[in-house]
């Protein structure tokens, strides 16, 4: 590589970094969530995601991680074994801002919204760093649960015949369902697409081992 | 899998359950009305003395119980109390209906001595004495058993709301939106249990338990 595509290469990475130190310090910012947390939908769909966002810039993309030598990047290496225990955390934190009540706190006590924020960096960062080292099971099982749950939270909001927050009303519960189900369906679909094409090779070298597999004597 | 690996996993899994656990209390809860009820049934809350203004524009304190002991019981009742604003068209006339339910019950069953009901109104600007009595009438509360009342300060207000947990957000048409539950307060000014509105029966059967375990 060429020093100049290396200094654009390292360039790229320190702005999008930036980027991702702007968006989250933007999105903590009082008027700003205040605005994002006054209706469900945006609280859901903007302000959630967008932290997660932020937290998957601020790591950097997986060579920057990778190529770090510290002590602790190298122990926090061998702890997310198979990119597993990251996605789960990052699956978990998901699932926890998903529900009413934790909703609810956050729109109403500072420091679970701070606690959500912290959380929620951490999981768009895990899931950028885990979901590299993850291999394609563990990446299917994570994705697919996880858009999948997406989208029947949207549907059980859609349909459900009292409000679940205490803090939104019943309107914006109908219009978070809905956008939430749209979400699920189309990470899950357009993952669903990526997946169209070979098997990869290590799915293959499995499914050879496998009692699946053709005999080919 | 090596050392390192199996803790990883087990951190991750630690932490997730953790993190799920602080927000639902323990996998008991999912919404917030849930986790109060379960708070108040765990740890009864004392309902603080706010001043009220009734609908014979009297005031008093919240709990103050004009009829205790009027007619043959001299221990406190036992209070089911409620939370609306009377221009509300939606969620509070269902509640006025239950407490017309309960209203009955308490009648037919005899049970005046032991349970009582008190209608607080959050909308302090509006619901002044003669619109709490109209109301009132609307509803033919009887003033032995069923009393409406409004706090008179917005500090007061919102001390009674916090206490009972009630959360009142504008509907964006000029009204408000709360969460509405029965609320059984015990003869000795405890919040002992919150009550689904479609479950009156749950409420009285409540808060006669509460009269006998605060009776002699």
């Amino acid at each position: 590589m060429s020093a100049v595509a290396t200094t654009t290469r390292i360039v790229d990475v320190i702005e999008s970094r930036r980027a991702g130190a702007v968006l989250a310090v933007l999105l903590v910012m009082p008027p700003v969530a205040a605005g994002l947390e006054a209706r469900m939908a945006l609280h859901m769909l903007v302000h959630i995601p967008l932290l997660a966002v932020a937290g998957a810039l601020l790591i950097g993309p997986s060579p920057v991680f990778n190529a770090a030598r510290g002590r602790w990047t190298r122990r926090l290496r061998d702890l997310d074994i198979g990119g597993v225990p990251g996605l789960l955390l990052a699956a978990s934190i998901l699932t926890t801002w998903m529900i009413p009540r934790a909703l609810d706190l956050a729109a109403t006590q500072v420091t679970a919204d701070a606690f959500k924020a912290a959380t929620l960096l951490l999981a768009g960062a895990l899931i950028r760093r885990s979901w590299h080292t993850a291999n394609p099971i563990s990446r299917a099982f994570v994705l697919g649960n996880m858009t999948w749950m997406a989208a029947v939270a949207g549907l059980l909001l859609r349909d459900a015949p009292v409000r679940l927050c205490t803090n939104y009303l019943e309107n914006d519960q109908v219009h978070a369902g809905t956008g939430l189900l749209l979400l699920g369906t189309a990470v899950g679909a357009r993952w669903f697409l990526s997946l169209l094409g070979p098997l990869p090779q290590e799915v293959r070298r499995w499914h050879d081992m496998s009692p699946f597999a053709e005999r080919r004597d | 899998m090596s050392v390192r690996g199996v803790a990883g996993i087990t951190m991750s899994a630690v932490l997730s359950l953790s993190l799920l656990g602080w927000a639902t209390d323990g996998f008991a809860v999912l919404t917030t009305d849930a986790a109060r009820a379960r708070s108040v049934r765990d740890a009864p809350r004392a309902v603080p003395e706010v001043t009220v203004r009734d609908y014979t524009g009297a005031t008093h304190a919240v709990l103050d119980d004009g009829f205790a002991g009027g007619a043959s019981g001299t221990q406190p009742r036992a209070v089911i109390v409620d939370f609306i604003y009377t221009r509300c068209i939606t969620l509070c006339s269902a509640l006025g209906g239950t407490y017309q339910r309960l209203q009955r019950e308490i009648e037919v069953r005899g049970l005046q001595d032991r349970v009582r009901l008190l209608t607080l109104s959050f909308d302090i600007r509006f619901d002044d004495p003669p619109h709490l009595a109209m109301h009132a009438r609307v509803m033919r509360a009887q003033p032995t058993i069923w009393s409406l009342a409004t706090p008179v300060s917005d500090d007061e207000r919102e001390l009674l709301l916090d206490t009972f947990g009630v959360q009142v957000i504008p509907d964006g048409r000029g009204g408000w939106v709360h969460n509405a539950a029965l609320h059984v307060v015990s003869p000795d000014g405890q919040l002992v249990r919150i009550v689904n509105i479609n479950e009156p029966d749950v409420a009285l059967a409540a808060a006669l338990r509460s009269w006998e375990a605060g009776g002699p």
